[in-house]
């Protein structure tokens, strides 16, 4: 069992819809999920399925056809486990970004802050704004800077990024996380080099090893 | 626009004219004399000493009656930098008469001269020197102050900057503390160990303390009494909750048995010295984290301390898995029969398989056999079992297990540990796998990721035959195999490969397309029409792209690589990728790119000149040689003193060759 801090409905709704139909039964035993329909569309399943048996078929759909790899790899999704640290996670219809500095790489992951479970929902007229990726990133790096000037090429944000991991405060999380990579690579700073990886959650979890008394 | 300047001052530096410096640094204007004077001290000699010498005698004897402008005391600046570096002795009372007090009014320039004479001073070792920067830190201490104190070597400066270190420390924290630790000085421990106490507000202060003192050679706070605190200090940073401090805190816990001690005790009670067990905290687990890093590192100072319970007991626990996993390496590292025992059966446990693979892979006897019959299918084979023995066969390169990791490709089998099968054959660069894992790649029925695999596997075997595979798979509808497709391409350098990567490059997805170009680099010579092409395309590429561009070009030879790093080193591409072709061109030492060099250096900003500069310099001609003249003697004393330097090192470089 999973103990979800973060979970997508954008992105699973987005990638359930997307599994062909063919594959659905399969993936449907791999994942182990109770449904007893032998045969079923997408739809029906979207509608009969909790969002945590879609999100299972979804993780066995990646599985299967994504090189999922581990966080320390370039690859299009990455597992990882990292202590992180929730920055922005107040403001309904803003940004929520997670850092992870202890670990090696160094994880940044941002999402949308009304996707955090129990989390305020924007309000309908607002409606809800992704920021599930790079361009929010972006200005949410900026409006951090001192000063905000200037612009910001990728390695900006890279090095921006490590900037505002390592100055997160509050306590942090063992967590456990599945993420679309955004951007990886180095900054180096005060002579050491460091892996910076960004990505956009589908899913954060606490680490399911640990338990209470 | 104004005309360049023409001094002539550096062609007499190339002839080594030290005479014709010297006249110019005492009759000629400003700005003629200022870049002689800088001139003759990387002439050196003890005639351009005494020249030196006079000139900070004449300008001193000036400063006291003449007002001064920047342009005036240009040249004294250059002579008492000159000084310094030439570690000429006979200034030091020179130097610091200038700072008495006595001359004119300078306003800003003070500063300036300032600076100029104490680092003069710090590279000439003179006491003097270090009681004019101590007498800046107890007054009003600039970071100029701060950074030149970490350049004193003279121990007799470490009491009276522990004195002064009040008055710095509310501006420059980090850099006091950087400073006091270049002495390494066991004196100073006192005061690291007072700032990196846990409750210090700053982290990145805390940080440096630690990191001061684990330069300092030994313990020293281990024999005395007034230390009888600090492993309780120590061990609270171990418990801190950035990662850092904790492993810095762990180094030096590690110097002594009592500190020793207490990193075992970590591992025996990883949530305290209480009865019953508590909720795991995210510091306990820092901590344990820590020690384990620390054991792995040091495992002769561990070996007798019997942490192998306690690291199996971690590593089996329901702690994350990045303790266990730590404690994997940490047990890996110790090593003996019951640790072996302990991570072989670890690699049953998917979520830790991998990390104890690595540790028994770095074992200094390694289970080969145990793991070969872990491998072998048999009824009450554990697949997770089965798969953790193939990565770790994989990691440790054993050619042995290749008949049964080709057995493990079995399509009936498990996913996950036909996977680990695929990786380990591809590591292996077992020839015989190319056909199965050929077959496999072109299955459609078998699942994408394991398809990818077999596709980087068929990369590393390189194989002639699996290059229709490869070139096959590049079109397929599934990123993650076209992206490893791509990456596999690049141990094939024949014609259809290089074709079929160039159209990747142009791939909608950046990591397919940067990938493919970086597979262009890795092929090389073949490739350098097809990433020449490239360049005309890029300028609308995102940057890594561009980078992987600049970067791949960089690692061909030939006349056509040349033109296309010429090309990315010039306008409109970004800086860094300008830069990143400069620095390869330079590289090269070839005639043929004096004139792309030359090109960048009047079109680039400030930070690329002394890239080009330099690369011009070591170029034997005569164009290159001139430009390097020209632009140096064109150079304004307000230029960045960084930007003067690296024209004055391409002049060095040009003087010391037979260029000239």
């Amino acid at each position: 069992m999973r103990y979800y801090l973060y979970l997508s409905d954008a992105k699973l709704d987005m990638l359930f819809e997307q599994i062909p139909q063919k594959l659905l039964p399969r993936l449907v035993t791999e994942a182990k999920v109770d449904l007893k329909v032998v045969s079923f569309s997408v739809q029906r399943a979207q509608s009969e399925m909790s969002r945590y048996d879609r999100l299972e078929v979804v993780e066995a759909f990646l599985e299967r056809e994504y090189d999922v790899g581990w966080m320390t790899e370039p690859a299009f999704w990455f597992r990882g486990e990292s202590g992180l640290r929730v920055s922005g996670a107040d403001g309904a219809g803003g940004p929520v970004l997670m850092t992870g500095t202890d670990s090696e790489p160094v994880v940044v992951l941002i999402g949308s802050a009304h996707h955090v479970m129990g989390g305020e929902q924007p309000s309908p007229e607002l409606g809800r704004v992704g920021h599930s990726w790079l361009p929010s990133l972006h200005r949410l790096l900026q409006n951090a800077r001192p000063g905000n000037t200037g612009s910001l090429d990728d390695r900006g944000t890279l090095r921006d990024s490590l900037a505002f991991a390592q100055q997160a405060t509050g306590p942090a999380m063992w967590c456990e996380f599945l993420a679309r990579q955004l951007m990886r690579g180095t900054v180096t700073q005060e002579g050491r080099t460091r892996e910076v990886v960004i990505g956009t959650p589908l899913y954060v979890a606490m680490c399911d090893e640990i338990r209470g008394p | 626009m104004r005309e360049p300047r023409k001094t002539g001052v550096a062609r007499l530096r190339l002839a080594g004219d030290a005479e014709g410096l010297a006249r110019i640094a005492e009759h000629g204007d400003d700005l003629s004399a200022a870049q002689a004077t800088a001139l003759l001290a990387d002439i050196g000699g003890q005639y351009a000493r005494d020249v030196l010498l006079r000139c900070v005698e004449r300008h001193d004897a000036r400063l006291r009656v003449e007002e001064y402008d920047d342009k005036r005391l240009a040249p004294l600046l250059e002579a008492v930098r000159g000084l310094g570096r030439l570690g000429e002795q006979r200034a030091v009372p020179l130097l610091c008469r200038l700072l008495d007090g006595g001359t004119k009014e300078l306003r800003y320039l003070s500063y300036r001269l300032e600076v100029a004479v104490l680092q003069a001073l710090v590279d000439l070792g003179a006491p003097e020197g270090t009681k004019l920067l101590l007498d800046r830190l107890a007054r009003e201490p600039e970071s100029t102050h701060v950074r030149l104190m970490s350049e004193v070597k003279d121990p007799e400066a470490v009491m009276p900057l522990l004195a002064v270190l009040w008055n710095v420390l509310p501006g420059y924290a980090v850099e006091a503390v950087q400073a006091l630790g270049s002495f390494r000085d066991a004196r100073t421990a006192p005061a690291l160990l007072y700032l990196a106490d846990s409750t210090t507000p700053s982290p990145r202060l805390r940080r440096a303390a630690l990191r001061a003192l684990t330069e300092l050679p030994g313990a020293p706070w281990a024999t005395s009494r007034r230390y009888r605190d600090v492993s309780h200090k120590l061990r609270t940073l171990l418990h801190d909750s950035d990662g850092e401090t904790a492993l810095l805190a762990a180094a030096l816990l590690t110097r002594t048995e009592d500190g020793r001690q207490t990193l075992a005790a970590v591992l025996r009670y990883p949530h305290g010295g209480h009865g019953r067990s508590v909720r795991q905290s995210y510091p306990s687990e820092t901590a344990c984290i820590a020690v384990c890093n620390v054991v792995r590192d040091n495992p002769g100072v561990f070996r007798e301390a019997g942490l192998t319970r306690e690291l199996t007991r971690l590593l089996a626990g329901t702690a994350p898995r990045t303790v266990r996993r730590a404690a994997a390496a940490a047990l890996g590292a110790l090593g003996g029969k019951a640790a072996v025992n302990f991570l072989v059966s670890g690699l049953a446990d998917e979520r830790i398989a991998d990390a104890v693979a690595e540790a028994i892979a770095r074992l200094p006897e390694l289970p080969t056999q145990r793991l070969l019959a872990l491998l072998a299918e048999a009824g009450d084979s554990d697949p997770a079992e089965r798969r953790g023995a193939a990565v770790t066969l994989g990691i440790m390169r054993c050619a042995d297990a290749a008949p049964q990791l080709l057995a493990a490709l079995d399509p009936a089998g498990r996913t996950s540990l036909r996977a680990a099968a695929v990786d380990a054959l591809g590591t292996l660069r077992h020839g015989p796998a190319a056909e199965p894992l050929g077959s496999l790649a072109r299955d459609e029925s078998e699942p994408r990721s394991l398809q990818a695999r077999a596709v980087r596997a068929l990369g590393l075997i390189a194989a002639p035959e699996s290059l229709p595979v490869l070139l096959a798979a590049t079109h397929s509808p599934s990123e993650a195999v076209r992206m490893r497709a791509a990456e596999a391409l690049g141990h094939f350098p024949v014609g259809e490969a290089v074709t079929r990567l160039g159209a990747m490059a142009g791939e909608e997805s950046t990591d397919i397309a940067r990938a493919a170009i970086e597979s262009l680099g890795r092929v090389g010579h073949p490739a350098i029409a097809t990433l020449s092409a490239l360049v005309g395309r890029a300028g609308e590429w995102p940057m890594p792209m561009q980078r992987a561009l600049a970067t791949a070009l960089a690692g061909c030879p030939g006349s056509e690589a040349i033109t296309a790093l010429g090309r990315l080193a010039d306008q409109p591409f970004a800086e860094d990728i300008r830069y990143i072709a400069a620095r390869a061109l330079g590289d090269r030492r070839d005639r043929e790119c004096v004139a792309p060099l030359i090109r960048y250096l009047d079109t680039i900003q400030y930070y690329g000149k002394g890239i080009a500069l330099h690369g011009l310099a070591q170029i034997p001609t005569e164009e290159a040689v001139e430009r390097v003249i020209a632009h140096f003697e064109d150079q304004l004393p307000s230029t960045h003193s960084d930007y003067r330097e690296a024209a004055r090192a391409a002049l060095t470089v040009i003087a010391a060759s037979d260029v000239q």
